[in-house]
Parts: structure tokens; sequence; C-alpha cells
């Protein structure tokens, strides 16, 4: 292999792996997820990266792009809280805990605090308990579930807990 | 004339002999209505009332006393008022049992506080020196075996054997009292009595236990389990149990048809964790049938609720009435909208979800799945 030969190789690969690095890996649709292994629950969570820049996104409202990852992650979170519609344990446990994980990662880069329960219901939908004081959101694996708890004033988000559950 | 005060909700005659009065399912303020016309029935097919012959034509009410009797003596006396009449006969409002303060608060007179195995005697005065009275169970005994879903009067009393283990913290003491544990235990009783079950301890006191060792730990300082329990549910089965639950595992007491309930100071990630027999998939059934608690955060209802895992041998469900004791997250208090209620009852018809949970459970009470 001559000298020009080597660097033209290593100028390709260079590009691969800046284009992997920018542009993959891509977060599932729901379809790809929902047909991977179900013994291994973390495997499709969207990296952390691109569900910062999902909320980032949603803040900034900006391109088609980064809209369509956002609602990626919202449909992650949605499928969590909907997991007991699942009549099988081993896709109620995985919903559950991806939408859980990506329910934290999203909680990361959006500050729910002064929002309304209408834009809380918005992204997340009905609350599995609400009434004056708080929306609980609960991602339930049949087990036991995680909890997100806003407690509400005059209509408005006031504080995030997380209470345990059984 | 045989005596036949008690009737049930269909106003059809209670036979002491082979029925038995039972705790309600239902939402205590729902179809207990205060007042009913003699001929009126009710839908709660544990609800019961009273009817007594009136001494003659002239008379238009009668004076009822009813006892609750438990162990032979007398814990409640409460009086009514029998003034539906229709011909010789006069009947009062439907009136149910209850197993809380909370309940027993509500509707007057009409709840009646009770525990399983208690008698309910009611007595009064046909004439000067002239007493007609009868009495009744609040569940069939234990010796019996009946689990007719649609005839709770026939129920016998089951009960579930517990062993209950506190792990020391790691500062060498019982991370839970002999006071907090009787009072859960109280708490699981008074809500499984209305599917006619009860817990049957062990050991009266608490079995106070060091931290069980994990393989890992045989060399090293003893593991606390005040911080951390790793769960090893990783997709929805147990297939690849954690260290953890394999040490609970061999801490049980090898009775195949006992639940081991373990209090440790604190687990994550949740309140507590039941490992009932389907989620069970490594075949080794000592992975089955116990339950880990976190002491620092458990709930009045925690102990009845994963129970009803165990008995069930089920996860949650969709659509679980918000009523329901098996409804997740459960409730902080005891009142009487709280998450309480054992199926049938109507929300649970409604819902379609754990309308069948009594004749399941009671089905596995004595002999775990």
């Amino acid at each position: 292999m001559t000298n020009n030969s080597k660097i033209v190789i290593l100028i390709c690969a260079a590009a691969v792996f800046i284009a992997v690095s920018i542009y993959g890996p891509r977060y599932p649709t729901h379809d790809q997820a929902t047909t991977q292994s179900k013994e291994v629950p973390h495997r499709n969570m969207p990296p952390r990266s691109i569900l910062a820049q999902a909320a980032n996104d949603q803040i900034s409202h900006e391109p088609v792009e980064s809209t369509s990852a956002r609602e990626e992650v919202l449909k992650v979170i949605g499928d969590g809280l909907r997991s007991l519609e699942n009549e099988d344990n081993a896709e109620r446990a995985r919903l559950a805990k991806t939408g859980h994980l990506a329910m934290e990662s999203f909680l990361q880069n959006w500050n729910p605090v002064g929002k309304t329960t209408h834009e809380l219901k918005t992204l997340f939908g009905m609350a599995k308990e609400e009434n004056d004081d708080y929306l609980l959101y609960s991602f339930d694996n049949g087990n036991y579930a995680w909890l997100y708890q806003f407690a509400i004033r005059d209509g408005r988000v006031v504080e995030l807990t997380r209470p345990l559950s059984e | 004339m045989p005596v036949e005060i008690i009737r049930k909700n269909d106003n059809s005659a209670y036979d002491p002999n082979s029925e038995a009065l039972g705790v309600s399912n239902y939402v205590t303020n729902n179809e207990l209505p205060a007042t009913s016309q003699f001929g009126d029935t009710n839908p709660d097919p544990e609800n019961f009332r009273l009817q007594a012959r009136v001494p003659n034509a002239t008379t238009n009410s009668v004076q009822m006393k009813l006892e609750v009797k438990r162990d032979g003596a007398v814990v409640s006396t409460t009086n009514y008022t029998l003034d539906k009449k229709d011909g010789d006969f006069v009947r009062g409002p439907f009136l149910r049992l209850v197993t809380d303060t909370n309940d027993d608060a509500e509707s007057g007179d009409q709840t009646i506080l009770v525990k399983l195995g208690d008698k309910i005697k009611v007595s009064y005065d046909i004439a000067a020196g002239s007493k007609v009275e009868q009495e009744i169970q609040v569940g069939r005994p234990a010796s019996e075996s009946n689990n007719e879903p649609d005839k709770p009067w026939k129920h016998d009393i089951r009960e579930v054997k517990v062993r209950i283990v506190a792990v020391k913290d790691a500062a060498g003491n019982a991370c839970i009292t002999d006071a907090k544990v009787n009072e859960l235990v109280n708490n699981a009783n008074e809500r499984l009595a209305q599917s006619g079950i009860r817990l049957k301890r062990t050991q009266d006191t608490v079995e106070v236990i060091e931290p069980p060792s994990k393989p890992a730990d045989d060399v090293g300082p003893a593991y606390t389990y005040d911080q951390n329990y790793r769960d090893g549910h990783i997709s929805g089965h147990l297939t690849s149990p954690s260290e953890d639950e394999i040490a609970f595992s061999l801490s049980k007491d090898g009775d195949s048809n006992s639940i081991d309930i373990f209090f440790v100071k604190h687990i994550v990630p949740a309140v507590a964790i039941a490992y009932y027999s389907s989620q069970n998939k490594t075949g080794n059934p000592a992975l089955s049938n116990f339950i880990v608690i976190s002491s620092d955060a458990v709930r009045p209802f925690t102990v009845a609720h994963e129970i009803m895992h165990i008995l069930l041998n089920q996860g949650h469900r969709n659509l679980e009435p918000s009523t329901a004791l098996f409804y997740s997250p459960t409730s902080q208090f005891k009142t009487t909208a709280g998450k309480k209620r054992i199926g049938p009852y109507p929300q649970s018809k409604t819902n379609n979800v754990g309308d069948d949970d009594t004749t399941t459970m009671r089905a596995n009470a004595e002999t775990l799945p």
C-alpha cells in the first residue's frame, strides 16, 4: 500500500468516526425498540446527549430534527407511564424502566417548577393521580414503581418529589 | 318457632349453624343507606339487618341489643331501634361489619367494629322476663372449608402463616420495633379480614437476625442493608437473582407455606419488594414467597399489599381501582376513601379488575403458590 493510499484510508476512517460521533447511534423508534432483546432493559435508552439536546430543543423550539428527537423522548416517557397496559411482565418492566430513565434525563434540562398543570399534561399525558395539591406520574414495573410527584400551588408546579412505592 | 333475627342482604334468614357474618369489601360509605323499608334489599352481600317479632299489634318498634364478643368478653354494645313494620315483624336499617376505626366512624351505628372470629349476639325482650336472642360468628371456623365466590357467608377463616424478621442495622439494633410490627400486622389483619383471611405468626415476637451474608462478604465486614438492596427483576422476571436476594432466600425458615417478611433499614428503589412465585424463573423455590420491606419507609398497608402480591401471585394491574388495596402506591393514611378494598366490590366490577381476588387469595392462603 502506498503512502497516498494510507492517507486516503485514514481520512475515510476519520470521516466515518466523526459522522458516527455526530449523528449516531440513533435512538430507535418504538417499533424497533420493542423488537429488540427484552433481557437488556437499558439497551433501548436514548443516549443521554440526545435527551439533553431534546430538552434544549424543547426550550428553544428549534429545528424539526430536534423536535422529532424530543417527541421520541416524550414517547418513551409516555410508553413507560402506560407500562401496565402490557400483559407481558418483561415488556412492562422494560417500558417502566426506560421511561423512568428517560424522565430522569429529561428533567435534567427541563425545570418543571413554574409550569402549569396543563403544560405537564400536554407533555406527559394524564397523571395517575391528580388533585389540587399534586399530579403523580408512575412508571410501574408490576412489582413497584418509580414515582414523580409534582406539587401544585395555584395551578403551577412548585416542587418535584420522588416518593418510593410498593 | 326458630329464632331468625339476623337477616341477609336479601332479607332471608342466616343459619348460625352453617353460616357466618362477613366483613364488607365495600367502601364503607357506599351502599349503606341510613334507612331502608321493610322489604328493601341491599347489593352488598355482607350487609345484614335485624328483625324482631312484635309482642302485639299495637307495637310499632322494638329495641334490639347487639353485642360484639371476643374471647368470651363483650367488647362493644349497641342498641338499635327496629321500626319498619310489616305484619307481626319489624326490621332495622342495614348494618355492616368493618375492621378499623376510620370505617367504624362512618354511618353512625350502622358500622360495627369487629375482628374475624368475634361473635355477634343480638337480643330483645318480647315480654317481661322473656328474652329472644341469637348468636353468630364473624367468619366460619377455620376447621371448615368453603370458598364459593358468591356465598361469603359460608367462608371459613383462612390463616396465612408469616414469619417476621428484623435485620439488624449498622448500629447492631433491630431495624424495627415489636410495637411497629404489631401495628403493621394489625393493619394487615384489618384489611385481609374482608377476604376472610388473617395472619398467623410463627413467633409471637419479631425475630432479630444479623444481616444475611452475601457470598462475597464471607471474609469481609458484615453487610448491613442500611442503604442498598439490589433488585434482580431485571427483565420483569427473577432470572438472575442478586447476591442480596440469594442471601435473604437462604435466611428463610424452610416452610414452603409460610411467607418470610424481612424488614431492613432501607432498600432501593422501593418501599418493599414481594417475591411472588410466578416471577421466579430461577428454578429455586427458595426465591419465592418472601418480602423485603424498608422499615424507614413502610406505610400502613405495605404488609397487606405485599401479601396480596404473594397470594394473588401477580404484579400490579392496569386500571386497578383507586380504592383497592392492590393499587400502587398504597395509602399513607387509613381514611375511608383510602386504598383499602379487596374485590369483589362495585369498583372492581366496574373496572373489571380484581373481582376474583378474594377467591384467589383464599385458595392460596394456606398452601402458597
